[in-house]
């Protein structure tokens, strides 16, 4: 009864929603002169990128963008900090060809992650899709080789990558006056060196989230540290 | 049409699950079910018929691609799903193993 | 002097990045994080004289124009809303929880970013993600302590999370009828757009935002969330709900707000005030007396009185500060005066900013335009006056012990009163000049 009192009022609910969206019409262009049109007219003259959704993220919007990295910055600390009591527990050691076969993929799976991030403004993709496949290979070594330890340099390559960001974000500051500004040569288009900033900020956001996202796996598998 | 009425569909079956479940991964899931709909809604907004992805080549000509900004902000919307996930079963869990493995809101 | 406000973002930003390097350690942490807030302080100040001198004004990121890229718009009340609260920070850092761990810290300082952010943007996107830093970092910092914590803060998040939705489903629906994200730009598409599409976009974006600002559909989170939370985050959450608040004065500026807003109103002032006569817990009742405050402050929206709604929200913010900041400790006549003090503010005690506040209400059109609400408003301010006052009565003891806490709560009230007293004898000496001529 519950149940059935609960689903009529969502389903309401939700065909009340359905309905102003029903009638903007679904596959018309509803895209506006100075937002999603100009983006697309003026995107290589701006900021030089061929994948305009990578020109949108982090040109248009890449305030947006570094919320979103400090969205992942706090989950991964709120996780740490909330699993810090959990320990390793007892597990099976994995097979042979589980723990070899990570290791024989985990530099191939990281060379196609650097790949995803390093080409995100030519082809789809980008920083937090590479970001993941990083993490998958992290989350990989942490699953199934046995006393894989995370590398120390982590700590400081997850500070620079971020600092990279904020840095060009001050940066754009100081030179032109509008933080997150375009303040590197934009360079040929469809070239691997071009489109200026976002190449730099798309790695340094591949490699925070690939990190961060590894370490929530880790945080639940094996418990965060004391700090 | 259809893609709003399963976007909205999967957003209401998200929202039951919140509301009427007491199993706190069950919550999680719909949390996850929310977000999953959202970004469904999202992209077919931007659709437009014809459209192609908005990635510009070399030799092609700049016409006929579907609106970039809804699928760059379920960029977004889809890492801050990620991120409030994990927090949400980190949560879940540090709630439910003071009573002994029950994992219930009540 | 000017200083641009993502100086304040991008500094904040890079010394919480800097928490994994400086290995989560607290000391580092605490330290660097104070002398950001205390940055963050400044460059707020120099914000809120040029909104004074110029009015609002928008800030360009990226170098686009804000209908194209994302822009800030700031006004007195959005860069006053993140001037206070990274002073509450700043004083939460040098005054509470000396053995936190760094990422406690780090997560602290996000929650004040994410609501600086909400007050000070004038891109509706940019908002969610705003309120999205500052609601995944009240969870977290809220689960800090035991499983109870742990509890309440997934209570919250879930909260949280359907208001997301419900926020994006607005986002979209206006997205798709308009074609912007920009409020200001917003303002002028959406004028085209059918009555359905306006309401219910709006109702979208309402709903979604009413977790952080305490209104009724998502606020049940409240009385729990306040109990278990933190000392150091219990003392700056009212500052979430002011920028939620901000939020709702943008949409009664572009949509207008219908009749049912007033039915929220009335719902979360009754409840609110019902349910704080009746808790056992001082924290808990704080939250439902600032549930009550919600209501009320939204009351003033409605009748469009904007002076009257800034003077109560900003009195609501920094009373209930004062009084949280408080809301553990031994018992001592320094801590009684703090409370004392802090309630007289809140309640707008004549010559406080909430007395400025409540008068303007009441005569800038509310009992012509709605007298069945005023009285609920009168009843409400007078439910809190008695369960303040019962509360302090409880917590008097004697031996006066000035100590840091006390000092920020003293401060905090004492900015009530003196902007409320400023306001008022200006107006007494407009009055005396009128005389002057009359005679």
């Amino acid at each position: 009864m519950k149940y059935a009192v609960g689903f009529f009022v969502v389903a309401v609910l939700v065909t009340l929603f359905l309905l102003p969206i029903a009638e903007l019409g679904f596959g018309t262009d509803k895209m506006n002169d100075l937002v999603a049109k100009y983006y697309i007219s003026n995107g290589l003259a701006d900021h030089g990128a061929a994948n305009q959704v990578t020109g949108v993220v982090v040109s248009y919007r890449g305030f947006d963008t570094l919320g979103e990295v400090t969205v992942l910055l706090l989950a991964s600390l709120g996780v740490g900090m909330l699993l810090a009591q959990r320990y390793d527990t007892e597990r099976p050691r994995p097979g042979f060809v589980t723990e070899y076969g990570a290791r024989f993929l985990a530099p191939y799976l990281l060379v196609f992650g650097a790949y995803i991030f390093i080409h995100g403004h030519l082809t789809p993709g980008g920083g937090f899709q590479g970001g993941a496949v990083v993490a998958t290979t992290l989350a990989l070594l942490y699953l199934v080789v046995m006393g894989f330890q995370r590398p120390r340099a982590l700590y400081w390559i997850e500070t620079l990558s971020g600092w990279v960001f904020a840095g060009l974000g001050i940066a754009g500051l100081i030179v032109s006056g509008s933080f997150l500004s375009q303040i590197m040569p934009l360079g040929q288009p469809y070239r691997l060196l071009s489109a200026g900033i976002i190449v730099p900020i798309y790695v340094a956001i591949g490699l925070k989230v690939g990190i961060e996202l590894s370490d929530i796996v880790k945080y639940f598998y094996k418990g965060g540290d004391q700090a | 049409m259809i893609y709003y009425v399963f976007a909205f569909t999967l957003i209401g079956l998200g929202l039951f699950a919140i509301m009427f479940k007491k199993n706190l991964f069950k919550i999680v899931i719909g949390i996850e079910l929310m977000t999953a709909g959202v970004n469904l809604l999202f992209i077919a907004v931007g659709f437009v018929v014809g459209g192609t992805a908005p990635i510009f080549e070399e030799s092609a000509k700049f016409s006929g691609f579907v609106d970039p900004v809804p699928q760059a902000l379920i960029l977004t919307s889809i890492v801050i799903g990620a991120a409030s996930v994990g927090l949400a079963s980190a949560l879940a869990l540090r709630a439910g193993s003071a009573k002994g493995g029950d994992l219930d809101v009540h | 002097m000017f200083i641009d406000p993502m100086w304040a973002f991008g500094i904040t930003l890079a010394v919480a990045f800097f928490a994994s390097a400086a290995k989560y350690d607290a000391k580092v942490m605490r330290a660097l994080l104070s002398l950001t807030a205390l940055f963050n302080v400044l460059v707020f100040a120099t914000n809120l004289s040029r909104a004074y001198y110029e009015g609002t004004f928008t800030v360009t990121i990226g170098g686009f124009a804000p209908p194209t890229g994302i822009g800030l718009q700031v006004s007195m009340l959005g860069a006053l809303i993140a001037l206070l609260t990274n002073a509450a920070l700043l004083a939460v850092l040098l005054t509470l929880g000396k053995n936190r761990t760094g990422r406690f810290y780090t997560l602290l300082a996000i929650y004040v970013l994410g609501v600086s952010g909400m007050s000070l943007t004038g891109d509706y996107f940019n908002f969610f993600v705003m309120m999205e830093l500052a609601a995944l970092s009240t969870a977290a910092v809220m689960a800090a302590e035991g499983t109870r914590g742990a509890k309440a803060a997934f209570k919250y998040l879930m909260y949280a999370e359907i208001g997301a939705a419900f926020y994006l489903v607005g986002v979209a629906v206006l997205y798709a009828a308009a074609g912007t994200l920009n409020f200001a730009h917003l303002a002028k598409e959406v004028g085209q757009a059918s009555t359905t599409v306006k309401a219910m976009g709006m109702l979208a974006l309402f709903v979604g935002m009413s977790a952080e600002a305490e209104l009724l559909p998502l606020a049940l989170w409240v009385p729990e969330g306040y109990k278990e939370a933190p000392a150091e985050l219990l003392a700056l959450l009212p500052f979430g709900f002011a920028a939620g608040m901000t939020l709702i004065a943008r949409l009664a500026a572009i949509f207008g707000l219908q009749s049912w807003v007033s039915v929220v109103a009335w719902a979360t002032i009754l409840y609110g005030a019902v349910a704080a006569w009746q808790s056992k817990n001082f924290r808990e009742s704080i939250g439902y007396l600032s549930m009550a405050e919600a209501g009320i402050v939204l009351v003033a929206l409605l009748v469009g009185a904007n002076a009257a709604f800034a003077a109560i929200l900003l009195t609501a913010v920094l009373g209930e500060f004062a009084m949280l900041i408080l809301a553990d400790g031994g018992v001592h006549a320094g801590r009684t005066a703090g409370l004392l003090l802090g309630m007289l503010a809140l309640v707008g005690f004549p010559l406080s900013l909430g007395f400025v506040g409540e008068v303007g209400l009441l005569f800038g059109g509310l009992w012509l335009k709605m007298p069945a609400t005023t009285v609920v408003v009168l009843v409400a301010i007078l439910v809190k006056a008695v369960v303040l006052a019962r509360w302090v009565s409880s917590f008097a003891g004697a031996g006066f012990v000035c100590d840091k806490r006390v000092a920020a709560s003293l401060v905090s009230s004492l900015v009530l009163f003196i902007a409320g007293s400023v306001i008022m004898v200006q107006g007494l000496y407009d009055m005396l000049a009128v005389l002057g001529k009359v005679m």
